[in-house]
């Protein structure tokens, strides 16, 4: 496992609740380990949460808004404007719609080498994401 | 001047690099915020470019890839799907088309002012400088997106 991966698993243990985050290592080079969640939105709707730490500086996460959204050519333009006017709104997360999974997804690189690692800023991003992903889902509606 | 544009402001002299930034400082409401202006320079052309450092935890480098002006002749639905096409290839970097209809290009990170590193958007900028002359050349000089 890498070390950014370790810091963030001994953060979990006292600051999130157990389960909350599903674990997979890959057997790669990079020693890439996946984080997985589901953001429970209100009654019937959790969304897929992604978190990806590697040996190299980059951390991702990303929560995949809407998944199989269908877009007939004349919706595009109007999904493509309404997810550009997210990505003016809200400046520290990226939006995009993903044309071969049909999924719209919100991203945020966290770009840190190892011994400056802070997984407390994840979890602030995390509270950030879900606090704001009404609003967000609203507006995609 | 808040904590990490010190620190920047000193790497900068350190590294004499004060003629490649234009600094200035701001108060909006009751947030500190100071800019590091520079330029990316493409063939006659030069992009603006800010390192924007503030109080809390956000880090934010924007390149201004196209002005209003320049992306008056396109066609904003087809800017769009450009955009989308950029956002989903290039993972470290954001795009938008602002109010004014001009491409933006930010670099956004977050870190506490204990652990900030300037070293780290010092090699950003260069990154930033190579790739932003790649994506102008897809947006206004129509190269296909290969990243």
């Amino acid at each position: 496992m890498n070390k950014k991966a370790q810091q963030f698993m001994n953060y979990m243990q006292t600051n999130f609740n157990e389960g909350e985050f599903a674990l997979k290592e890959l057997q790669d080079a990079r020693h890439t380990t996946l984080f997985y969640a589901y953001i429970k939105v209100g009654e019937d709707l959790s969304l897929k949460c992604l978190v990806l730490m590697d040996d190299t500086q980059n951390i991702l996460l990303r929560v995949n808004l809407k998944e199989w959204a269908v877009c007939l050519p004349l919706d595009m333009d109007n999904l493509l404007s309404t997810i550009n006017q997210l990505n003016c709104n809200y400046p520290l997360f990226k939006f995009y719609y993903d044309v071969a999974t049909r999924t719209i997804a919100l991203e945020m690189i966290y770009v840190a080498q190892d011994d400056r690692f802070e997984p407390k800023i994840l979890q602030n991003y995390l509270a950030w994401i879900i606090r704001y992903i009404p609003d967000m889902l609203q507006r995609l509606n | 001047m808040n904590k990490k544009a010190e620190l920047f402001q000193l790497f900068i002299h350190d590294n004499n690099l004060q003629k490649a930034f234009h600094v200035s400082e701001h108060y909006q409401d009751t947030r500190n915020f100071v800019l590091f202006t520079s330029s990316v320079e493409i063939e006659a052309r030069r992009l603006k470019l800010a390192v924007i450092l503030e109080e809390g935890l956000p880090t934010l480098i924007r390149v201004w890839i196209g002005s209003p002006e320049c992306c008056e002749s396109q066609d904003t639905k087809k800017l769009l799907r450009l955009i989308n096409e950029l956002n989903l290839n290039y993972k470290s970097f954001k795009f938008f088309l602002d109010e004014k209809k001009g491409v933006l290009m930010d670099w956004i990170n977050a870190t506490s002012d204990e652990l900030f590193d300037p070293n780290l958007i010092h090699f950003m900028l260069g990154i930033i400088n190579r790739e932003a002359k790649t994506v102008y050349a897809v947006v206004f000089q129509g190269h296909v997106l290969s990243h």
